[in-house]
């Protein structure tokens, strides 16, 4: 730390501040967070009071949400909140010579305020705790939706607040290296937390599942390959890898291709943005809901009955049988293919229209006085400048399909012979089968490792057009 | 000569005129699944039983609002709603939260290894989540935090973050330099060019982010059933509904207002912020 630095250090906001009288009364509220005073620019006193305010506000919901188990479970909170005094402490301290030297700019030690501050909130603490959680009884109610509210609460003001003071704290932290420094630590410190939560949830789970395919179901004992033995040699697992590969195929084939046709027709009518929202609108839906939906398509009755389903209703109306979509074998994989390409082909829609609206019209127009048809102009101009867009869209549907659970749990929940790999991992999974429900995955991610290098490659090549 | 115009002229008119049914086929295609069960949740039990929901077009008319109060008071719908809503708000803020600063330091300040670390960000995108599923339940586990609320909001946030981190980026790196580098000269402070132009200047890819996060988490099924799983009071609408698609019992005619419940905050973010989200879309696919 040089004092070159610290005497650079530009306020906040423009006005200089003036020399002027410092009462108890106005360091106090500056200190605690009040802007006011020749204080105003200080970020630090702000930012300190207003986290504390806030850490008031999440310690009173907390103990409101989780009330049986208060004290125990608050030490972590109790220890960021005494971390902050003590971190605002030290800073104040660093500023105390500049304060003797009497420097306009030097921000308010005052340490023995400070540690009547401490003091005062200490003790004040527990008061406003109670108070405030009076309060949240009145508007939440004591039941359990009213504590869950609470949290919910909690997690919504305080990740974002707390994020925040961790920069302000960061930045402030910096302020006592040199420039060099600065620039040399302040990337690592701004990407810690997403860092983390790349790691925690992502990095560490990926290898944490590739070491327990290796082991038992317990976990202790390590089996080799044992459970990709059992994935490819068990008959319910086969099925689900050869339904896979029907979604792979049939899945991706379709929604590009409709998606394409869709694309190509709306792009040449007027009512062009009502027709794309009414295509693009499934994609709202979630897949259970879908499902339910599909699932009145598809009701089947015996023959001689009333036929409720759509779809059968249509069949006998042309004097066809009705069809059991759900459980004939041949074609159910099909009928549910058919309820993930109704919400997807929007998707490709959106994007292939944006790739059709990005060629040059006049091209096209161009093609027309030429005396090319309509086919010609979408074969030999559209369909191949569409090409890169069309790779991207694949590549989206075909992680798709590899990782299609949710219309598979919800209509057959893999019987019939519509068992596919997620839904065998979530059902080895259920069975506490861990070692497993981890090869499962495993095969998944090696499924989806071509893509992924696909896309890698992709982005590079992007980025060196940037 | 003209005749020939005229022809071309007539078969053009054809032509549109088939454009414009192939359209009207599709789009009836695409309406007729939702549309049908809409109708089929305002009639009664017997009705939805033996008759199919186009006899409900023609009078008599015998609608009925029996299906959502059942749903809405007696099959835990209600409490469903509410968890779902639990889960999505804090599942959709904080990754974005967490996001915003990585992504910010990612598109505008150097550090040796940037480009390494942001390629192990597009290739976290695809991974699948199943790959996470038994490790993150044990850590929850032995953090006392299984089956909560609090383990699915960090879940989604883990899940959620590769790309939100991609769409912001990319966002944030596409903003003029000359903004940045003047603001460095007027001295302002990394934290002031983040807050007072980054943030402001990327409220449309965090809109769609927001929507993206928010449509993904109110619908997502599998994390919640990993999770939440055996922990029914905190389950939320889609794995409900999904219970009742199961038990097909006496129970059938309730599952298409079940369903509407769950899909009317959706659709209705979407339908009003459609254009956020289209622009999510394509700033996250065309350039992956």
């Amino acid at each position: 730390m040089t004092e070159q630095t610290m005497e650079a250090m530009p306020p906040d906001t423009g006005d200089q501040p003036d020399r002027e009288e410092r009462s108890v009364g106005t360091a106090y509220l500056a200190m605690i967070g009040f802007p006011v005073g020749a204080h105003r620019w200080y970020l630090g006193h702000t930012t300190a009071g207003i986290l504390y305010v806030v850490t008031f506000v999440l310690l009173a919901l907390a103990r409101f949400a989780f009330r049986e188990r208060v004290e125990a479970d608050f030490a972590p909170i109790w220890t960021v909140a005494v971390a902050l005094v003590v971190a605002q402490l030290i800073l104040d301290a660093i500023a105390i010579p500049r304060w003797v030297r009497r420097d306009p700019e030097a921000p308010l030690p005052a340490p023995l305020l400070i540690l009547l501050a401490v003091l005062a909130t200490i003790f004040v603490l527990p008061l406003l705790l109670d108070a405030l959680g009076a309060v949240f009884t009145a508007v939440f109610g004591r039941d359990r939706v009213g504590r869950q509210v609470a949290m919910m609460v909690i997690a919504i003001l305080g990740v974002p607040l707390v994020l925040w003071g961790y920069v302000v704290m960061v930045e402030h932290m910096l302020r006592h290296l040199t420039e060099v420094w600065q620039r040399r630590v302040r990337p690592w410190l701004w990407l810690a937390p997403g860092l983390f939560f790349l790691y925690t949830f992502l990095v560490y789970p990926t290898y944490g599942t590739i070491r327990r395919s290796l082991y038992d179901r317990a976990g202790d004992t390590f089996v080799g390959l044992e459970n990709y033995e059992w994935f490819f040699n068990s008959p319910n697992t086969l099925i689900a890898l050869r339904n896979n590969v029907l979604w792979l195929v049939f899945f991706t084939g379709i929604s590009v291709v409709v998606g394409l046709i869709v694309a190509t027709l709306f792009d040449r009518v007027r009512y062009e943005n009502f027709a794309k929202t009414v295509v693009f609108v499934p994609m709202a839906i979630s897949f259970v809901a879908a499902s339910v939906v599909w699932r009145f398509m598809y009701v089947w009755n015996p023959p001689n009955a009333n036929q409720t389903g759509t779809l059968n209703a249509i069949i006998v109306a042309l004097g066809g049988e009705p069809v059991d979509f759900i459980s004939t074998r041949s074609i159910n994989n099909f009928a549910l293919i058919m309820v993930a390409c109704w919400v997807w082909v929007g998707f490709c829609m959106v994007i292939l229209s944006a790739g059709i609206k990005s060629i040059d019209r006049e091209l096209l127009e161009a093609a027309r006085v030429d005396g090319a048809t309509e086919w010609q102009v979408f074969r030999r101009i559209q369909l191949p400048l569409l090409a890169p867009t069309i790779a991207v869209v694949t590549t989206t549907m075909l992680i798709f399909a590899l990782k299609t659970f949710d219309i598979v749990y919800a209509m057959t929940n893999g019987n019939y012979d519509t068992n596919v790999i997620a839904l065998e991992m979530w059902s080895q999974f259920s069975f506490n089968q861990y070692g497993r429900a981890s090869a499962v995955a495993v095969v998944l991610l090696a499924a989806i490792v071509p893509v992924m290098a696909y896309n890698i490659r992709q982005f590079r090549r992007q980025e060196e057009v940037r | 000569m003209t005749t020939e115009v005229v022809g071309a002229k007539r078969g053009f008119r054809i032509g549109r005129w088939a454009l414009h049914l192939v359209i009207a086929i599709i789009l009836i295609m695409w309406l007729v699944p939702t549309i049908g069960t809409l109708i089929n949740s305002f009639r009664t039990e017997t009705a939805v039983r033996f008759d199919g929901w186009w006899n409900a077009l023609a009078p008599p008319y015998d609608f009925t609002l029996e299906s959502y109060r059942h749903v809405l008071t007696r099959q835990g719908m209600g409490d469903a709603f509410i968890n779902s809503l639990i889960i999505t708000i804090p599942g959709t803020i904080i990754p974005i939260a967490v996001a915003s600063f990585a992504a910010y330091a990612f598109a505008w300040m150097k550090f040796p290894f940037r480009n390494v670390l942001f390629v192990i960000v597009v290739g976290l995108l695809v991974v699948p989540l199943q790959m996470t599923f038994v490790p993150l339940q044990i850590l929850f586990r032995d953090a006392g935090i299984a089956g909560s609320f609090l383990a699915v909001w960090l879940a989604h946030t883990g899940f959620g973050l590769p790309f939100a981190l991609f769409l912001l980026r990319n966002y944030m790196g596409s903003l003029p330099s000359a903004v940045f580098e003047s603001a460095a000269i007027d001295g302002a402070s990394e934290m002031t060019a983040f807050f007072r132009l980054a943030l402001p200047m990327s409220v449309p890819a965090l809109a769609s982010l927001a929507i993206f996060q928010f449509l993904w988490v109110w619908n997502d099924l599998l994390v919640a059933l990993i999770f939440l799983g055996p922990n029914i009071p905190n389950h939320p609408m889609t794995i409900t509904l999904a219970g009742l698609v199961n038990s097909l019992g006496g129970e059938w005619h309730f599952l298409t207002a079940a369903a509407f419940v769950q899909m009317a905050l959706p659709v209705t973010v979407f339908l009003l912020l459609q254009r956020y989200f289209a622009s999510g879309l394509l700033a996250g696919a065309v350039k992956g």
